[in-house]
């Protein structure tokens, strides 16, 4: 744990780290560790206890979870949106819950992708905009770091680079939707203009265009009907296998279960999930 | 990245932006254009005489003299005998005097009874000196010269400002006919005195611009008639007590001088009073000597005021009604900046799972704070220049029309540094406010997911 902070700064800052990191593969090593976590939104109730848990690299395992078990506060803590009490989430030997607020997000933006429910896009963006809005904060501090270093006269160079790198991030964007099976000529249509099925393929695309190392992905399909759920799961496997990433899929739905090696219920890993379905409805 | 993700979400929301934009925009044209007319009104108030160190008038308030001398409103009851007026600028520190003789006016354009002292020394502006746009000075009635009979068919001259003679219509050359008292109306017309208008002033954005200007023997030419075939009685009201005075004096100067050898019907009078006087000191350190000199004169009692003073002080009176407007104002921009705030807590509800997204992506709570506050402020923004364009526009439109009903008149270039902070002021009032919804997207962004 001691020598987490420079680890942070290693994977936190710069894009190459994370590339050797890719590179050691090792089914030993964890995509997601998690040790000791206790959450309560009410003190004294806590809503997860998990002792430990983790997930290796590339490994897919389905979380069964009925609603009122903790899921969604689950999958905040595993994303840093939330911070446990208690314990520490380590994402690939990352203690994100060591890590300051700002430098959280972008490691979220970095290495962590997310799909929710419902509402995974800005509904006023074209679906250009929304992964290139993603994009933008995993490379935030970079493009920051950067332009401090640059001299004016080298700025002309650097615009000319900058715009090849943009026609090489479209053209990044519009494999990843083929890839999800997507029409081409969707991109510049606003999220809120496609079908549930096109905006939560979208959502994938926007989740995985930054080649996070693990994907987390909640009940994506429950607005679907079924044809479009075993469609949107093939392409969801598919594309979270090429892209290396470990996923995390939770639901209650255990109809999806046939689609994964590993299968887990959420009520054995969260030793306070016994709590009730009233405390998830705050979540 | 994220001025574009705001443009597009206020876009995104045009109906209730719009709304609140227009608001917006009405308010600031407001407080923009009143800030504007405000301090060219000051500018102009200001303007209306320069390089004049003393005026001097019958013992009354500073206000009361300045606004009778200078702005030709209201009338000082009580003039200056001519004896006063000689002593006093026999002074040595005085340099030159504009003799004023104010009451009478025509069709509602106030007369000024002076001489060509008056075209030589007055100034306004920037020390701006008066100019003819046609025609010239008086030929004919300079004081010292009273013995000059008129022109050969005893017509009397005249000379014009620019409004009055627009709004009148008067060309030079043209003869016209000055009756008595200050109102619009006049019952008793000194249809005897025919004037010949000779000249034409430019003009000057000041009260100079609404005068008709007479030499000061016409007026006493006028005054001192009644003594063949007007009674004293056919007078109006608010000149007899100076008629009355004007007869006493004509009774000294006469016994004085002895210069009863012309009793044509048309004789020049010696003047014998003015209403005040404005005087142009040799040295400006002298001012305030001889301003107690005649404050203190011991056989008539006097005031000497120094316009700029007089005009600071009345410039307080009407600043009251200025900051009215101000405050009006400020209130109106404040009220449509709430309603800009209620917009966007009213749509936060709605962008909750917006800005929860934008969190999973990995924005920083701050990315929220400041979108709400780039929209905010671009509307603000965009209100502030389009109410400038605006503003710019209806006063270029309505110049012509202002000028013609208001003699007001208005510079076109709005952009000075003071409109520029009262720009800066509404933006700044708009990231005040602003703060309370972005504040509150901030706290969500902190702990929603």
């Amino acid at each position: 744990m001691s020598n987490l902070p420079n680890e942070v700064g290693a994977d936190g800052s710069t894009q190459p780290s994370k590339k050797p990191m890719k590179n050691t593969f090792n089914e030993q090593s964890p995509a997601v560790l998690v040790e000791s976590v206790m959450f309560s939104y009410v003190s004294g109730k806590p809503i997860i206890d998990i002792k430990k848990w983790r997930l290796n690299k590339s490994e897919q395992v389905f979380l069964y979870g009925p609603s009122g078990c903790g899921k969604s506060t689950l999958l905040n803590l595993l994303s840093g949106i939330l911070d446990p009490q208690q314990g520490s989430v380590s994402i690939l030997n990352t203690d994100i819950t060591a890590l300051k607020p700002s430098k959280r997000d972008r490691f979220r933006a970095q290495h962590i992708g997310v799909v929710f429910q419902q509402f995974n896009l800005v509904p006023y963006l074209s679906v250009l905009d929304n992964i290139r809005l993603a994009m933008h904060f995993a490379n935030d501090g970079d493009d920051k770091q950067s332009t401090d270093k640059r001299s004016t006269d080298k700025q002309s160079t650097d615009k000319k680079s900058t715009d090849k790198k943009s026609t090489s991030k479209q053209e990044r964007i519009i494999s990843m939707l083929h890839a999800l099976q997507l029409p081409t000529d969707c991109i510049q249509q606003k999220a809120s203009e496609l079908s549930v099925g096109q905006q939560q393929r979208v959502a994938i695309a926007r989740a995985l265009i930054n080649k996070p190392d693990v994907l987390i992905v909640d009940e994506p399909t429950s607005s679907l009907d079924a044809s479009a759920k075993d469609a949107f799961m093939k392409v969801l496997i598919e594309t979270a296998t090429n892209s290396n990433a470990a996923l995390i899929f939770v639901s209650h739905d255990q109809s999806l279960a046939r689609h994964f090696k590993r299968i887990e219920a959420l009520t054995d890993i969260n030793e306070s999930a016994a709590l009730g379905p009233e405390l998830d409805n705050k979540v | 990245m994220i001025l574009n993700v705001a443009k597009q979400s206020l876009l995104h929301r045009k109906v209730s932006v719009l709304l609140t934009f227009l608001a917006l925009l009405v308010s600031v044209s407001l407080l923009v254009s009143i800030e504007h007319i405000r301090k060219e009104a000051k500018n102009s108030f200001y303007r209306t005489v320069s390089g004049v160190d003393l005026i001097v008038g019958a013992r009354t308030g500073q206000i009361n003299l300045l606004l009778s001398s200078v702005f030709r409103v209201g009338a000082n009851a009580n003039s200056v005998s001519w004896q006063s007026y000689q002593r006093i600028i026999s002074n040595p520190q005085v340099d030159w005097a504009i003799p004023l003789s104010l009451g009478d006016s025509h069709k509602g354009f106030a007369v000024i009874g002076t001489t060509n002292d008056y075209f030589e020394h007055y100034r306004y502006g920037d020390k701006r000196k008066l100019s003819f746009q046609a025609g010239g000075r008086f030929t004919n009635s300079d004081v010292n010269e009273h013995k000059q009979v008129t022109s050969m068919n005893n017509h009397f001259d005249v000379v014009l400002g620019a409004d009055a003679a627009k709004q009148l219509n008067y060309q030079v050359g043209e003869q016209i006919i000055i009756s008595h008292g200050v109102g619009k109306v006049s019952f008793s017309h000194h249809a005897e005195h025919p004037f010949t208008v000779v000249g034409i002033l430019e003009f000057t954005g000041t009260p100079v611009d609404q005068g008709v200007h007479v030499g000061l023997n016409a007026i006493e030419s006028i005054h001192a008639q009644p003594k063949k075939s007007l009674s004293s009685n056919n007078r109006s009201q608010t000149s007899l007590r100076t008629s009355k005075q004007a007869e006493d004096h004509n009774h000294d100067e006469h016994d004085e001088h002895d210069e009863h050898d012309e009793h044509d019907e048309y004789e020049l009078a010696q003047p014998t009073q003015v209403s005040a006087f404005m005087l142009g000191l040799k040295s400006r350190i002298a001012v305030l000597q001889v301003q107690r000199q005649v404050n203190q004169d011991k056989l008539e009692p006097l005031s000497a005021i120094i316009p700029g003073v007089a005009l600071g002080e009345l410039w307080r009176l009407v600043g009251a009604v200025e900051n009215v407007l101000r405050i009006i104002s400020a209130a109106v921009l404040i009220a449509s900046l709430l309603g800009l705030s209620t917009m966007l807590l009213a749509s936060l509800r709605e962008r909750k799972a917006e800005i929860s997204v934008l969190r999973i992506m990995g924005a920083k709570p701050s990315f929220v704070f400041w979108l709400l506050q780039l929209e905010a402020l671009s509307i603000a923004l965009g209100a502030c220049v389009l109410a400038v364009v605006l503003v710019t526009g209806t006063i270029f439109l309505s110049n012509d029309w202002l000028l013609a009903e208001y003699g007001l008149s208005l510079s076109v270039n709005i952009l000075s540094i003071h409109t520029l902070l009262v720009i800066g002021a509404v933006l700044l009032a708009t990231f005040v406010i602003a703060l309370i919804p972005s504040v509150g997207a901030y706290r969500n962004a902190r702990t929603l997911a």
